[in-house]
């Protein structure tokens, strides 16, 4: 489990439906919850939330051009990685922590990725989940 | 309402401690005593039902005084719409399943109910039945069928399930449950289960060395952090594999074996029979109607 902390920026609500922008550093990164400022007190401006995805829902890019309908692209360069016969883990300096990806070994091989690389980790905004310290 | 304030001295285990509570349970609410044994749960229920005396304190349900030991007021135990359920069934062994819940009829009440609870526990066949033909989670269905023959106003389960098997405990919380929203029941369960609290609770009162030391729904006192993921489970760890560098992690759900893909940073805390809580977002299940 991937683990960002941020600050919430800006929610839009619509129903029982929130979209919520949080900052983590510069950084901007968006999730939709089912839960409005009044139905979760932690849904407040400047509030610090923990993001949490799953490795397995970070896209990587590299040298990525045109447009694409994800929203979170974060960028990072390449510390690690792991490789298996059907997957690899790789592991991305982000700001100044740490995420991991995992993707198809067909699909590392084909981006070709070396240490050190600058590539971009992609998360659907319906992958982020938000989390708070009770 | 039940707006409950006591203190009384215990012996437990670790020495005397002082069971010092202050609570309010609404009507119609499902509350869940849980904490480590010998921190007061069953002492709370005897108090509430006068099966037990306190030092000090006051219980009140509705507008109704039911202790007061400044003004010397004990109602009789007999006298509190209580219905309470043990581990033990208690049941009368030379009576039918129907004589046992007869025998709990009060004078003139009317005897529908009897049908009524042989019904909705499923115990119509069975009611000719002697207890010692039953199984434990039948003699169970029975006891908290007489239980609720004279129609209590409170419940109080004092961990009613933790003799039963697996699968029979998930049905015996179905029927608790049935039986709680059917009588418009105020109920009290101790339970030890985390999964059970989860699934039956309105609320949940953990108490450490006879104080309230959390309150909550059971989320908010289980998780230590609040989640948004809608899909919200608990389950017990069956069985871990490793793959590589991917983990693939048994987890029991109720009756249901589920996996969920792990990575090594995921599993350091975890083994084998833990308890787990599993969240995903909303947006992933895929739903498909089945016959």
């Amino acid at each position: 489990m991937n683990l960002l902390e941020g600050k919430i920026s800006e929610i839009k609500t619509e129903g029982s439906l929130s979209l919520v922008k949080v900052m983590v550093q510069n950084c901007p990164i968006t999730s939709i919850v089912i839960d409005t400022p009044e139905s979760a007190g932690y849904l407040a401006i400047g509030n610090s939330v923990k993001i949490l995805f799953k490795e397995t829902e970070v896209v990587l890019a590299k040298a990525f051009s045109g447009t694409i309908s994800l929203q979170n692209k974060l960028d990072c360069s390449v510390h690690s990685f792991e490789k298996g016969k059907l997957l690899c883990k790789i592991i991305l300096k982000f700001q100044n922590t740490r995420i991991a990806s995992v993707i198809t070994r067909n699909a590392f091989d084909q981006l070709d990725i070396q240490e050190n690389d600058l590539v971009q980790a992609m998360i659907k905004t319906n992958e982020i989940s938000l989390a708070t310290h009770d | 309402m039940i707006t409950l304030k006591i203190q009384k001295k215990l012996q437990s285990a670790s020495g005397e401690i002082l069971l010092d509570l202050d609570f309010e349970i609404k009507e119609n609410e499902f509350v869940t005593l849980y904490g480590a044994s010998g921190s007061g749960k069953t002492t709370t229920l005897r108090i509430l039902s006068g099966l037990s005396e306190t030092d000090q304190g006051k219980i009140t349900v509705d507008n109704s005084t039911w202790l007061d030991t400044d003004k010397k007021i004990l109602l009789a135990p007999q006298k509190r719409k209580i219905a309470y359920v043990f581990q033990d069934y208690a049941l009368f062994p030379n009576m039918s399943v129907r004589e046992n819940l007869k025998y709990a009829l009060e004078k003139g009440q009317d005897q529908s109910i009897i049908e009524e609870l042989l019904e909705l526990m499923e115990l119509t066949q069975l009611q000719h039945q002697k207890p010692a033909q039953l199984s434990g989670g039948q003699k169970q269905r029975v006891a908290l069928a007489r239980a609720l023959v004279q129609k209590p106003q409170i419940l109080l389960l004092d961990e009613p399930l933790s003799a039963v098997d697996n699968e029979m405990r998930v049905k015996l919380q179905d029927y608790i449950i049935q039986a709680h929203r059917k009588y418009k029941l105020t109920t009290i369960l101790v339970s030890h289960d985390i999964a059970e609290i989860y699934k039956m609770s309105d609320k949940v009162i953990v108490l450490e060395n006879g104080k309230i030391s959390k309150h909550g729904t059971a989320n908010e006192v289980f998780s230590s952090r609040l989640v948004s993921g809608k899909f919200q489970f608990v389950g017990e760890i069956l069985k871990i594999e490793k793959e590589n560098f991917i983990y693939i992690v048994a987890v029991l759900i109720g009756n249901n074996v589920v996996k969920i893909i792990a990575m090594e940073e995921g599993i350091q805390n975890l083994n084998i029979g833990n308890k787990v809580l599993i969240a995903s977002k909303a947006f992933n299940p895929i739903l498909t109607k089945i016959d």
